[in-house]
């Protein structure tokens, strides 16, 4: 293997609506303010994942204003998989729920990829990077991208540079970074975010790790 | 960031004492002696009927499921005394049962006399019981009451050292309603504690259940990830759930006159909290902005909002704002909303400065918006529209266009003699404020930000003046016939706002028969001349066939400004300088 991390790649990533489900507020759902980097990550792997490589997200930029709308659903109480019943009626389980959504986002995601102990010899990043290349200009996905909620597509394309982050920056608190599916049962992991002039820069993997490890043995 | 900001206002105002002790309201005081024999009822209910206030182990939260209080609870737990019609005898027993539960855990553990004397008392209660119904008879009780045990020498059993350390302890080793005991990262602090598995309830909120509802739970089943169950899906510790929920109960609490101490009710089913982050006198100006002006506060607020206030120093402190609503045991949060106090001043100045209108020298509290807009006895604007008043009214938003439809439809509906006063005023400025909100963000409607406050005579706005001359043309009409029972105003608004052209002519030539006769009564009072004055700034190529939305709301304003300036001029011995007076 000539090198373990691709070169980065900026995606530009846009949609009328966007639900980045805080946790705390997760059965009445309310969005955070900005993408999550799992989010992020679940996008990217729209158009490109294999079991031998993962994506890392570096970057998040927030290229419009952040603006809100709110609506209420039809939805149930119920989670259920096909093999369990056959007999299930959506109309007799009904949870009436709102949603506090983002309107209109866009987002440059900065992110690379890198390979993983299933990769075999033949596997390079830079056949990776040439499929994901490839992929993207033709708008090949595996399965439709969206944002935060399987219901709020995505547009995904190459960004092309020309549009600068919203000069906001704030605190966002502790913001859901992905899960730990190397703990049984996985675990959420949280990072301390901060939005810098628009742009909300990430931990890796491994510090979010170590911060959320390191002092659970205190 | 909600969440992290209602745990630094519960530290702020000292609102949580601890995690294992609460402020609690007590309604009696049971005493007994060390042997268990009753000795007193004393009923601690002040003038208005409210208990006491006193520190007492922090009751657990239930909805319907027995879980009992420690040491202290209300009457069903204490005495197994309920409501006869609501409460069954078995379930009573039951709460009463777990009740001394944890009681007997608690002697056990400590052997403290005081414990002890309480467990002699439920080995006799039934003697102890009817002594206590004695002096309170069994129809009294709701079973709602809280009460508190107390012996002449011990003092309140609940207060014992002992008995207070062992449930600090009991509290922390319990594993949390069966939930894990595991240590997360609590998303509110950052720090690794054990995480609350049911969070506390808040009361007063609309929608909501009565018993209380949580603004973090996990109900059912779907609302659950990845194998997580309830509070484990958004880990929060437990001094920080206690906070959160306390600050949020705070600003709900009923205080003197004010439903909620830093709320406003929107609509049915929503109240919109706000806080800041420094204590700030304005908070109380925001109140009766939103809920209902008390008169002088709200005429100096409108005045100069913030004179007498502290200058802008305290402006950079954030201010908060969330809109809740109850969806059964949930809360919803609707919408949620960080600034700095100053900006929020800003915007509710302009908020007030587009709503004023003419005369009406006062802001209308957000419910008297939504009622000038709805027809009498129906509700026809969408339930959160109080909710999105609220939210332009902070944001600086301009107000939904949507609004502007429904005061229109209003308008067209023929006045109800009978009608308050105010509520035309309240729907023509909320017609006004929302066109300047228009004219301010749509490039090509810069025009309506001309919209004035009182009669602007030198307009040449053709929907504007178009108002003006239906309403002088009512005005001739009564002055020609007096009260009729159906005047032009009821018959023909609707028409004229949507199709001047066909409506207009007709009124014209009536007017000349209206005018012709105040004249031969000598009640004539100059309205010839404004008609031709107002004719004469239509334009020469004739009226329009239809009117915009917008320009039907002009239509409106001017209509109001034009009849509010007859009576204004009617009202002074001047009439020039008066109108020239309610000019801007």
């Amino acid at each position: 293997m000539s090198k373990s991390n691709s070169r980065s790649f900026r995606v530009l990533v846009s949609g009328p609506l966007a639900v980045f489900t805080r946790p705390e507020m997760k059965a009445e759902r309310v969005s955070y303010e900005v993408m999550t980097p799992s989010a992020a990550r679940g996008v990217l792997e729209a158009v490109l994942w294999k079991p031998s490589m993962r994506w890392v997200v570096t970057e998040i930029a927030v290229l419009n204003e952040i603006r809100w709308m709110s609506f209420r659903r039809n939805e149930v109480n119920s989670k259920l998989s096909p093999r369990s019943r056959n007999d299930y009626f959506a109309d007799e389980d009904r949870a009436q729920r709102n949603t506090v959504a983002l309107r209109e986002v866009a987002y440059e995601i900065k992110a690379h990829l890198c390979l993983t102990e299933k990769a075999g010899p033949e596997e390079t990043v830079t056949k990776f990077e040439e499929m994901f290349e490839r992929r993207l200009e033709k708008g090949q996905t595996f399965h439709q991208p969206y944002l935060g909620c399987r219901e709020m597509a995505a547009d995904i394309r190459a960004a092309d540079g020309e549009r600068e982050p919203i000069s906001l920056s704030k605190p966002l608190g502790l913001v859901f970074y992905d899960f730990d599916y190397l703990s049984e049962p996985p675990r959420p992991l949280f990072f301390e975010a901060r939005l810098d002039r628009g742009v909300l820069r990430l931990p890796t993997w491994d510090e979010v790790r170590r911060d959320n490890q390191g002092r659970a043995e205190e | 960031m909600m969440l992290r900001a209602l745990v630094e206002l519960a530290t702020r105002e000292g609102l949580v004492e601890s995690d294992d002790f609460e402020k609690k309201r007590v309604d009696f005081e049971i005493q007994i002696d060390d042997d268990g024999r009753f000795v007193g009822l004393i009923s601690l209910q002040g003038e208005d009927g409210k208990g006491q206030r006193m520190s007492v182990p922090r009751f657990p939260s239930r909805t319907m499921q027995v879980v009992p209080g420690f040491m202290v609870d209300n009457a069903k737990y204490v005495l197994g005394i309920g409501d006869p019609k609501k409460d069954k005898s078995e379930r009573l027993a039951k709460c009463q049962a777990a009740f001394i539960g944890l009681i007997k855990d608690a002697f056990t553990a400590t052997k403290d006399p005081g414990l002890s004397a309480l467990l002699a008392f439920y080995e006799r209660i039934a003697d102890n019981l009817a002594s206590v119904l004695r002096d309170r008879s069994a129809d009294k009780w709701s079973g709602s009451e809280i009460l508190f045990f107390s012996d002449p020498t011990l003092g309140r059993l609940h207060d014992r050292p002992a008995i207070r350390e062992y449930w600090a302890a009991f509290r922390n080793a319990e594993t949390n309603d069966g939930g894990s005991t595991e240590r997360a990262r609590c998303l509110v602090t950052g720090r690794y504690d054990v995480i609350e598995r049911l969070h506390p309830m808040l009361k007063r909120v609309p929608g909501g259940q009565s018993s209380g509802a949580a603004v973090v739970s996990f109900n059912a089943d779907a609302f659950e990830s990845h194998h997580l169950s309830q509070g484990d899906n958004a880990p929060v510790c437990r001094s920080a759930a206690i906070a959160y929920t306390t600050a949020l109960n705070w600003l709900l609490e009923k205080v003197d006159d004010r439903p909620h101490r830093h709320g406003v009710r929107i609509g049915d089913d929503a109240v919109a909290l706000y806080w800041t982050t420094a204590p700030d006198k304005a908070l109380s100006f925001f109140a009766d902005l939103w809920e209902g002006p008390r008169k002088e506060e709200a005429e100096r607020f409108f005045e100069s909002p913030w004179k007498g206030q502290p200058p802008a120093d305290l402006d950079q402190n954030r201010f908060y704002a969330v809109t809740l609503g109850g969806n059964a045991a949930r809360v919803v949060v609707r919408d949620w909303f960080e600034t700095s106090i100053g900006k929020v001043k800003e915007n509710l100045s302009q908020y007030c400065d587009d709503l004023a209108i003419g005369a009406v020298r006062r802001p209308f509290a957000i419910w008297q918006l939504l009622a000038a807009i709805d027809p009498p006895g129906k509700a026809t604007a969408p339930p959160d529209m109080g909710a999105r008043v609220f939210a332009a009214s902070l944001k600086g938003t301009p107000l939904p266009r949507e609004l502007l439809r429904h005061a229109l439809l209003r308008m067209r509906v023929p006045g109800k003699k009978a009608e308050a006063f105010w509520v035309l005023g309240a729907r023509v400025a909320l017609i006004k404020a929302t066109l300047l909100g228009i004219g301010r963000t749509d490039q090509n409607k810069t025009h309506l930000k001309e919209v004035t406050v009182s009669l602007d005579s030198n307009s040449n706005l053709t929907a504007y003046n178009l108002g003006r001359l239906f309403a002088a043309l009512e005005r001739a009409q009564q002055n020609a016939l007096g009260d009729v029972n159906s005047t032009i105003r009821d018959r023909y608004f609707s028409a004229a706002t949507m199709t001047p052209a066909l409506v207009f002519p007709r009124l014209l030539r009536m007017a000349q028969h209206h005018i012709a006769k105040a004249k031969a009564e000598n009640r004539e009072y100059g309205i010839e001349r404004t008609v031709t004055e107002i004719v004469g700034r239509l334009p020469a190529t004739g009226l329009p066939s239809l009117l915009t939305l917008e320009d039907q709301g002009l239509f409106a304003v001017g209509y109001y400004h034009q009849r509010e300036a007859f009576f204004t001029k009617r009202k002074t011995s001047n009439p020039p300088a008066a109108s020239a007076a309610g000019e801007e």
